[in-house]
């Protein structure tokens, strides 16, 4: 082929105004590709080509202090930098988990962050109302409770898009807000902790029996949301790949239409994926203020998790274990957010920023992944028996 | 003039929903031709700070307003950048705009946010209007930039039903490639139709950070961009319907207002939570009257899709 390419006309004008409405540069041309190239390689390597801009970026605007090296001792450069990661990642794989359920079937859950409240508004009911309970019984009704409540707070938006063919997205979103202002009043009124002032406001800490252990390994301490989370991916992976309803929504997630022709109940498949979609941000929300270091329901739950999560399950392309491992890497990039206050950088801007940078090069990365380059036909001999390559002849007629 | 309490809850219904009017007619320039941005929010506060930080550095509201505008501009291009041009999932790119602009203009505008506006956007009495009994203090006595928000959607819909470019507008929303087919540039219309619709959803951030507020605070702008999303929705795509929107949503966030003077014996969250119940109710209401004619939606139909020219 390289010598195909070398042959190209050498004496035409670098660009024309007409080749670039043809898009022909210099006898090669953009296509649509029609075959599934390796996504994933382009979004990996879309996210590290992401970092390593932002913390270039980084570093010139502060100027002085080595952003490096600061990142590096508070990710993975030292054991209290690896347990500040994994404490970050912990509620992020379950709030990955939930976006990845919805991904599964295309459908867009932006409504994981008012599930999670809700769940732990259900779970800290529970444990002020039944306070007198030994803890296994107590946690086990907490849990329920609370992946009933994330599933309940989907009710709405789920048969919405299902029935009425309402966007998830706007529903579930509204809900968010309604959520927080319910959390609210909550927090400041009926359960409301005296001794908690200011802009945050807590109830009084659960019941010591609602804790969740701390696991340590290696001497370095987990959370016990990371166990929950790996047992949670590797049970969703199990479902999804081997059991007839994963089968059903891989048929309907690659095409509604041949889903329907095969006799599956597209619409309650939906709303069965939504409810399990919002019941698994419902354990996020629990397993968050149970086994977490807030340990109470407060308005500074969540600092967006929910919001995280479904960055972290689109960069992980859907996949319920490669949710958990992206979720360890925003986790790392919060962390190296964090570690950057000291020199001038707000907690916002490794919060959101770096993430939403990340997730806008990753989604460009995607969208590349769409196109290929390849060798254009000449006109003249267009439709000649000489045609060179097979692939070209195939992509001309294959285009949309 | 003195006014009564539902005088200013009217008045107040109007200032409440002139952001949501920008961010709405902003959002339908850019559905117009085909590009869902879900990331409105983070663009009106990227708005919000720029037109914030041109204000105080120049000490001239102009200069703050046109930064806001350009500012929501250049970041949408980012947006167009990555949706029309490299095809890039609408959603996720709008999502992830959300998020780097909530993380962007909090770090931008952590040394501006303790100050006051020294030059917001000023009150403007219409003459003689304002002297109308009961309704000209509620119309006539606003912010000047209550008029402009007003204004755009007259001039979207002018442009958009009644001239030729308009049409290749609307063509290119509807079916890109028999745009293409005749002649109209369709990516270009694109790229420069989302970052247009950017800057007016940046008059929307600023708005709020040079006009009610007169001060910027990280995320200030609390979920108003989304019900923006919304309101285009409400309005069928149609320009003008987004002024009844806009006021609509407007009137339900002044409720908060009018239970606090009058000292209803609601809590304050409740109130809080209304536009967004409102907002879902009106999704439902709205789909619920089309649910038998699949084909009756208004939305543009290549709502959402890349286009690329094949060949």
């Amino acid at each position: 082929m390289p010598e195909k390419m070398a042959s190209s006309k050498q004496d035409k004008p670098i660009l024309r105004l007409k080749d670039l409405a043809d898009r022909n540069f210099r006898g090669w041309k953009i296509e649509l590709r029609t075959d599934n190239p390796r996504r994933w390689l382009y979004r990996l390597s879309a996210i590290l080509l992401g970092g390593v801009i932002a913390l270039i970026a980084i570093q010139l605007s502060i100027g002085e202090g080595n952003a490096f090296e600061r990142i590096l001792k508070a990710t993975i450069g030292s054991r209290k930098g690896i347990e500040n990661v994994l404490e970050l990642a912990a509620p992020l794989m379950a709030t990955g988990l939930a976006a990845a359920i919805a991904i599964k079937l295309g459908a867009w859950n932006v409504g994981v962050e008012g599930q999670f409240f809700m769940g732990a508004w259900a779970a800290a009911g529970i444990a002020f109302a039944l306070d007198g309970l030994s803890g296994p019984p107590l946690l086990i009704l907490m849990f329920v409770g609370a992946i009933g409540a994330g599933a309940i707070w989907m009710l709405i938006p789920a048969l919405a898009r299902a029935y009425l063919n309402i966007s998830e997205i706007l529903t579930t979103l509204m809900l968010n807000f309604v959520a927080m202002a319910f959390l609210a009043y909550w927090a400041t009124g009926p359960w409301r902790d005296p001794r908690s002032q200011g802009a945050v406001l807590a109830t009084p800490k659960l019941p010591e029996q609602t804790r969740l252990p701390v696991i340590s390994i290696a001497g370095v301490e987990i959370r016990f949301g990371i166990v929950i989370g790996l047992v949670l991916a590797v049970l969703l992976t199990a479902i999804f790949r081997k059991s007839v309803f994963g089968y059903m929504v891989a048929t309907v997630g690659a095409s509604e239409r041949v889903g329907a022709y095969a006799g599956i109940k597209v619409r309650r498949l939906l709303v069965t994926v939504l409810l399990a979609s919002g019941a698994t941000a419902g354990l996020a929300g629990v397993t968050h203020m149970t086994g977490g270091a807030i340990n109470r329901y407060s308005t500074s739950l969540s600092s967006n998790t929910g919001y995280t999560g479904i960055a972290v399950a689109v960069l992980a392309g859907g996949s319920f274990l490669g949710t958990t491992a992206m979720a360890v890497i925003i986790g790392a990039i919060i962390a190296a957010g964090n570690s950057l206050r000291i020199l001038g950088v707000g907690s916002e801007l490794g919060r959101f920023g770096l993430t939403g940078f990340i997730l806008l090069v990753a989604a460009v990365g995607e969208g590349l992944s769409h196109y290929r380059l390849v060798r254009r036909e000449p006109r003249e001999v267009a439709g000649s028996a000489h045609t060179p390559l097979s692939v070209i002849t195939l992509t001309e007629d294959t285009n949309i | 003039m003195e006014i009564n309490l539902w005088q200013e809850t009217l008045l107040q219904a109007i200032v409440l929903g002139t952001p949501l009017l920008f961010v709405a007619s902003g959002e339908l320039l850019g559905q117009k031709v085909g590009v869902f941005n879900i990331g409105i929010e983070g663009v009106m506060l990227i708005g919000a700070v720029a037109g914030f930080i041109g204000m105080h550095e120049s000490g001239n509201i102009a200069i703050g307003v046109i930064s806001a505008a350009l500012g929501g501009a250049l970041f949408s291009s980012l947006f167009a950048l990555a949706t029309v041009i490299f095809r890039a999932n609408q959603v996720v790119a709008g999502f992830a705009l959300w998020l780097l602009g909530l993380g962007l203009s909090s770090q931008i505008g952590r040394s501006y946010t303790a100050i006051r506006a020294s030059s917001p956007i000023e009150h403007w009495k219409i003459p003689l209007l304002h002297d109308i009994p009961i309704f000209g203090p509620i119309l006539f006595e606003h912010l000047w930039a209550v008029y402009l928000a007003f204004l755009s959607p007259f001039v979207i819909w002018f442009i958009l039903q009644r001239t030729r470019h308009g049409l290749n507008i609307r063509a290119i929303g509807e079916d890109p490639a028999a745009a293409d087919t005749t002649g109209v540039a369709v990516t270009t219309w694109k790229f420069l139709y989302v970052s247009l619709g950017g800057g007016l959803v940046g008059l929307g951030g600023a708005f709020l950070s040079l006009g009610t507020s007169r001060t910027f605070t990280p995320f200030m702008t609390s979920g108003l961009g989304w019900i923006g999303l919304a309101i285009v929705m409400f309005a069928g795509w149609q320009p003008l319907r987004l002024i009844l929107g806009a006021y609509l949503f407007g009137g339900l966030r002044a409720l908060d207002f009018a239970a606090q003077s009058a000292d209803w014996n609601i809590p304050s969250e409740f109130l809080t939570m209304l536009p967004f119940l409102g907002t879902l109710l009106v999704l439902l209401v709205s789909a619920w009257r089309f649910r038998n004619r699949p084909g009756a939606s208004a939305a543009p139909a290549a709502l959402g899709i890349a286009f690329f020219r094949g060949g």
